[in-house]
């Protein structure tokens, strides 16, 4: 029972998260970079449990945001997976423990290879794909994550970190 | 091998390239439709409070500089007062010329007024998404303006229901334009944040900051005379083969929310 109410948690959750994604988080935007909720919210699912425990929530949020995007079909949720995967070989095959320095770095780490594998993917998935994400916005969207990171590290450690 | 195909990592691609796959043939239309209006009411009333929100911040951060906005503003409207009396006078000379060379009067264009639901999720792109669809008439690359002919963007995405609609100040979006006090041709794109890029002038030809710019209904995609907006820098360089300039919107995209879609 407690199990199947997580599950239906993280599902409204992220519901919510893209919805405030396109609603209300563009009117946070500097110089044209806003912050990546669904990505910091993935990220922090793949931190407390594994990416073979949450890998059917961060494609469902993917998708999710591909319907919102604009980007060509499917370039949100294959960046989002794959960012996701490296993230958590990373934090279980270097770092063992879920240190909020080390939750961090990851989050920074994982905004930086998003950001690179959509330019990556976009020229891929589509040859006239031009991305004007300009190093500023990216630096500027590293910065959001970061602090929006601090503040979902902790209410998450609450809620995701049950024995 | 076995192992591999077990792996969540593999299947989660698998997942994404079959939707893929599905999209291409346009089999997701319904799903999107229906979430779309499943989520729709809350995105709107969401996007409009959000909208309200960040009106009156803007309100509140621009209380000092309001006293020299309403002079200035004293002055332009004074300066636009005596160009509508002289546009008047054109237009009823423009008028009487018709009448006398027996002309047509020039076809109004069918609108459709749409509300706006929500913005595009990702930084990399500009995206509007718009409360109405097929069954409304919209069409796919249907052309969206806001009140007084200034150019927004095009549609780009369709459903029953609701459209996509890619901005101007996409980094993907190319609309023909051209300086209206020159008719010097051009190409605008999307720029850093919400300017835009205006690229392709030619070298010879002078462009000055503050001239307007419309679109210029070359290739047929945007009917001509739509505004776009003034040029605020040029970047003319003597190697380059064309003169790039850089150009400021008319439509502030972030207090926008109803547009009109061009049947």
């Amino acid at each position: 029972m407690a199990m199947t109410m997580k599950i239906f948690l993280i599902i409204i959750g992220l519901l919510i998260g893209v919805i405030l994604q396109t609603t209300l988080i563009p009117f946070l935007s500097v110089m044209g970079a806003s912050p990546n909720l669904i990505l910091v919210l993935i990220l922090i699912l793949v931190i407390f449990k594994k990416f073979e425990k949450m890998w059917w929530a961060i494609v469902s949020a993917g998708l999710l945001l591909d319907l919102f995007s604009g980007l060509p079909f499917g370039l949100t949720s294959l960046s989002l997976v794959t960012v996701a995967f490296l993230i958590d070989w990373l934090h279980r095959n270097v770092f063992s423990e879920i240190k909020l320095w080390i939750s961090i770095g990851l989050i920074g780490s994982a905004s930086l290879a998003y950001n690179i594998l959509l330019i990556i993917l976009g020229k891929l998935l589509s040859s006239s794909f031009y991305s004007g994400t300009s190093l500023l916005v990216i630096v500027i969207e590293l910065g959001y994550n970061l602090i929006l990171g601090l503040m979902l590290f902790y209410g998450a450690k609450k809620i995701l970190h049950w024995k | 091998m076995r192992n591999f195909f077990k792996h969540p990592f593999v299947w989660s691609l698998l997942i994404i390239f079959v939707l893929i796959l599905l999209n291409s043939q346009g089999w997701l239309r319904d799903f999107k439709d229906i979430f779309f209006q499943t989520t729709g009411p809350v995105q709107k009333n969401l996007y409009q409070f959000s909208l309200k929100a960040n009106s009156f911040t803007d309100f509140l951060f621009s209380i000092k500089e309001l006293k020299q906005e309403n002079t200035n503003l004293k002055q332009t409207n004074q300066e636009l007062l005596n160009q509508l009396s002289q546009l008047r006078e054109a237009s009823r000379e423009n008028e009487f010329l018709r009448e006398q060379l027996g002309l047509f009067e020039p076809e109004q264009r069918e609108l459709i007024l749409a509300q706006i639901i929500s913005q595009g999720s990702s930084n990399s792109a500009r995206y509007f998404l718009i409360d109405q669809g097929i069954k409304h008439g919209v069409k796919q690359k249907a052309i969206v303006i806001t009140a007084g002919n200034l150019l927004v963007g095009q549609v780009t995405e369709i459903s029953d229901s609701f459209s996509m609609v890619q901005l101007i100040i996409d980094p993907n979006s190319r609309v023909n334009a051209l300086i209206q006090e020159t008719t010097v041709n051009g190409l605008i794109k999307g720029g850093p944040g919400s300017e835009l890029i205006f690229d392709l002038l030619p070298q010879d030809q002078l462009v000055k900051k503050g001239e307007t710019v419309v679109t210029s209904g070359l290739a047929g995609v945007f009917p001509p005379g739509l505004l776009i907006g003034q040029i605020s820098k040029i970047i003319s360089s003597q190697v380059q083969i064309s003169q790039v300039a850089r150009v400021k919107p008319v439509v502030d995209f972030e207090t926008l929310d109803k547009v009109f879609i061009i049947k």
